[in-house]
């Protein structure tokens, strides 16, 4: 079960958040190029497009410093950005009509931009890659979420890859704790009656 | 009964399950739940498959691709918002003193519109402070009837043979008494040149009997009700269009 962490809890750059809040452009880019990395491979996994996530990102970063104002510390930062990157990444949707391919669907064997994916790897680890070729489950359990509509996802998303409790998601977003659970209820009975989903584990016949 | 108990108490523990799943329910809602399932074989089902889900889906969330960042990307966005930081604080900082003023900026369509209403009704309190309180001689300040333009004409003018208009006016508010000619017939003043010239002594107007009979009538019609604006000079007659109506 993932840990709920402390609500406000800003791994040490409460200072620097401070000081961003005043308009302070210098201590906003220390803060927020702590979280660069997560952010981008956040983005990798949702758009599966190398140069997506990195325009993704910069939306993102550009985003978080216009809306700073708002942002009243109930939520960890990296909530906080993982949230505005969701709302960018479905806006890109919105905007290109076009489904970019999630980073599972490229982790196929024999996939061209896989092998070029792997070559930008800094640290790459063959075991995880293939891991992710291998679990099959895990792209359609994926597919499946991106079928999901947009308010459903973003809880899905937050709560499950982001890690974040009820009260983070519903402060992140902006909405009652109540809906958040509402939302979050919706996404995983409407997952469990995907036939894509529920064929997961049919080969156990237990689903 | 008692499967419509079983399927409501079910469909009550959905939602618990799914905020189960998600490590978002309460101690003693858990409790309850944990009873429920363990005397419902189908919510145990549902239970399980919801379990793998979230299992899955945390197992995803947690391995995240192991790509790095390029090194330009941190400069893309840093540039980006040290610059709109600089150009926020060069909007903030107030303009340098010029000789010269650029009035093109000031003179904005709304300051423009704001300015002009201001002096408009700077003008209007500017007249209404310095107008008289006692009317100028010749001009009724308020409004009459024309049954009472009428009622005054008669005793002031009788020799302008108005007062048959008065009878005819005055039959109007009973409409259903004998011997009273059509509608159609009825006076209809259409032009003001119609009603003659017109000579009202304001102050004797307004203090006469004429205008409190006029309105102890109660039965006036709605015609006679309505207020004519009018302004009686020496010689004109200013009448509202409502009077041509008859």
């Amino acid at each position: 079960m993932i840990s709920n962490p402390t609500i406000g809890a800003f791994d040490g750059l409460e200072p620097f958040l401070d000081r961003a809040r005043k308009g302070d452009a210098e201590a906003f880019c220390h803060c927020a190029a702590a979280y660069e990395t997560r952010l981008f491979r956040q983005a990798m996994a949702l758009s599966g497009d190398f140069h997506a996530a990195e325009d993704l990102v910069a939306e993102t970063m550009i985003e978080a410093w216009r809306s700073l104002p708002r942002f009243n510390g109930a939520c960890r930062f990296s909530t906080w950005l993982y949230a505005i990157l969701l709302h960018r990444y479905q806006k890109s949707l919105r905007r290109n009509q076009s489904r970019p391919v999630p980073w599972t669907v490229l982790s196929q064997p024999g996939s061209d931009e896989l092998t070029e994916a792997v070559a930008r790897l800094s640290d790459p680890q063959p075991i995880a890659c293939e891991t992710l070729v291998q679990n099959e489950s895990s792209a359609r359990l994926q597919a499946a979420v991106s079928e999901l509509p947009e308010t459903h996802q973003t809880v899905v998303l937050l709560r499950f890859y982001e890690g974040a409790s009820l009260a983070e998601i519903a402060a992140a977003l902006q909405l009652p704790v109540g809906t958040i659970k509402s939302r979050l209820h919706y996404a995983l009975a409407r997952l469990r009656d995907m036939p894509e989903v529920m064929n997961l584990w049919n080969s156990g016949g237990d689903i | 009964m008692n499967v419509n108990w079983r399927w409501t108490k079910c469909a009550r523990q959905k939602k618990r399950m799914s905020l189960l799943a998600a490590g978002a329910l309460s101690e003693s809602q858990r409790v309850d739940l944990e009873q429920h399932l363990a005397e419902c074989p189908a919510c145990q089902k549902r239970w399980q498959s919801l379990q793998r889900i979230v299992a899955q889906l945390e197992q995803q969330g947690a391995r995240l691709p192991l790509v790095s960042p390029p090194a330009t990307l941190r400069d893309r966005w840093q540039t980006a918002i040290r610059q709109e930081s600089n150009r926020d604080c060069t909007q903030a900082l107030p303009d340098a003193p010029s000789s010269r003023i650029d009035l093109s900026s000031w003179f904005s369509l709304g300051r423009l519109f704001w300015v002009g209403m201001s002096a408009c009704w700077f003008l209007i309190a500017v007249f209404q402070e310095t107008a008289p309180d006692v009317p100028s001689p010749g001009i009724a300040t308020g409004p009459v009837t024309f049954r009472e333009v009428l009622l005054v004409l008669e005793k002031t003018r009788p020799q302008a043979g108005l007062s048959r208009f008065v009878q005819r006016r005055q039959s109007d508010t009973v409409p259903n008494s004998p011997g009273v000619a059509p509608r159609s017939q009825r006076f209809t003043p259409t032009a003001p040149q119609q009603c003659g010239i017109i000579l009202v002594d304001p102050p004797r107007f307004l203090g006469s009997g004429v205008e409190k009979e006029t309105r102890a009538n109660p039965r006036r019609s709605n015609r006679d009700n309505s207020r004519l604006s009018m302004m009686v000079g020496q010689g004109t007659t200013m009448a509202h269009p409502c009077m041509a109506r008859g």
